[in-house]
């Protein structure tokens, strides 16, 4: 699968991090120009999508330590990944998906994003997924 | 016999948390993280009853064990709580 | 001390429980009701542990931290017994039963 040629490190940071293409999205402008604060309208006028919904995301976003809030007379987002390993992985992706956007997506959704469903996997003792 | 309950505890609460670290790997869900390391802790907290029940019954472990089993379940709850969306 | 400590683990045994008895009716998957079982008879275990400190019914208490770890294993081979079923039955993979 297509999926071989990303690395191992943008894929676990995928399979980790990035919960939709949005998301990812967000994350993407905040790293293009990492000096910059945005608020959650501007994101939201960027990227065609309810301010709202930016919000959440960077909410999201923010207590995962991959930005940084400031609260002033609006609240405004920055690019900050909390460590390097963060850093350098969103680094590598940003790279892949301009030039495996298909791919990336792909791997965005296909990963299991219930942890209820991957606990209750884990016991199978062969792999595969469970029946109900 | 009491071997045998202790032994039997301590495997099985060993295969979960090689199951679940197995499953970790996969998913990358923390929740499978958490709860392997929960049955490691009780892995080591089987093996404390072990060491006291039967190897060393003199000495009482009492407190390594009830300690043990606490720190033991911490981690699963924390991930109950926090990641399990 | 150790009371406090076996105070706080039954507490962590009951609560962790009810989680997995909310998974359980969540996804369905019975592994789920297994493992609320097996943490709340964990929890019995630690509570007469602390509420009967006689040395004699030591093992019949320790017999129920047996049980719950067989209810465990028994949630496991279910799964895959089950899993190896549904598979045959829409003959999918390899199965052999």
């Amino acid at each position: 699968m297509d999926g071989e040629q990303i690395s191992a490190r943008v894929r676990a940071f995928i399979a980790e991090q990035v919960r939709s293409v949005v998301e990812l999205e967000c994350l993407l402008l905040l790293q293009r120009q990492p000096d910059r604060e945005w608020t959650a309208e501007e994101m939201g006028r960027d990227l065609c999508i309810d301010s709202q919904w930016s919000e959440s995301e960077m909410e999201d976003l923010a207590r995962r330590g991959l930005a940084e809030v400031r609260t002033d007379s609006a609240r405004r987002y920055r690019y900050s990944p909390r460590t390097d390993e963060l850093r350098q992985a969103m680094q590598e992706l940003a790279h892949d998906y301009a030039q495996r956007r298909v791919t990336i997506i792909q791997l965005i959704y296909a990963r299991p994003n219930d942890p209820i469903q991957s606990f209750a996997d884990a016991f199978l003792f062969r792999k595969g997924r469970s029946d109900g | 016999m009491a071997e045998t309950v202790y032994i039997l505890c301590g495997l099985t609460s060993l295969l979960c948390a090689v199951l679940l670290f197995r499953g970790y790997k996969q998913s990358h869900a923390r929740l499978l993280f958490w709860s392997a390391l929960c049955f490691l802790g009780l892995t080591i907290n089987n093996v404390f009853l072990f060491l006291d029940m039967v190897i060393f019954p003199d000495i009482d472990f009492a407190h390594w064990r009830s300690g043990s089993a606490l720190i033991a379940l911490l981690p699963l709850l924390y991930g109950l709580i926090w990641e399990s969306e | 001390m150790d009371s406090m400590l076996r105070g706080a683990t039954v507490m962590s045994c009951l609560v962790i429980g009810l989680f997995f008895l909310r998974f359980w009716r969540k996804s369905g998957d019975r592994l789920f009701l297994y493992f609320t079982i097996a943490f709340w008879l964990l929890g019995i275990n630690w509570l007469a542990l602390e509420i009967l400190n006689i040395e004699e019914l030591r093992t019949p208490i320790y017999a129920v931290r047996l049980v719950a770890f067989t209810v465990i294993l028994t949630g496991i081979l279910d799964k895959n017994r089950a899993q190896r079923a549904g598979r045959a039955r829409f003959g999918v993979g390899n199965s052999n039963k």
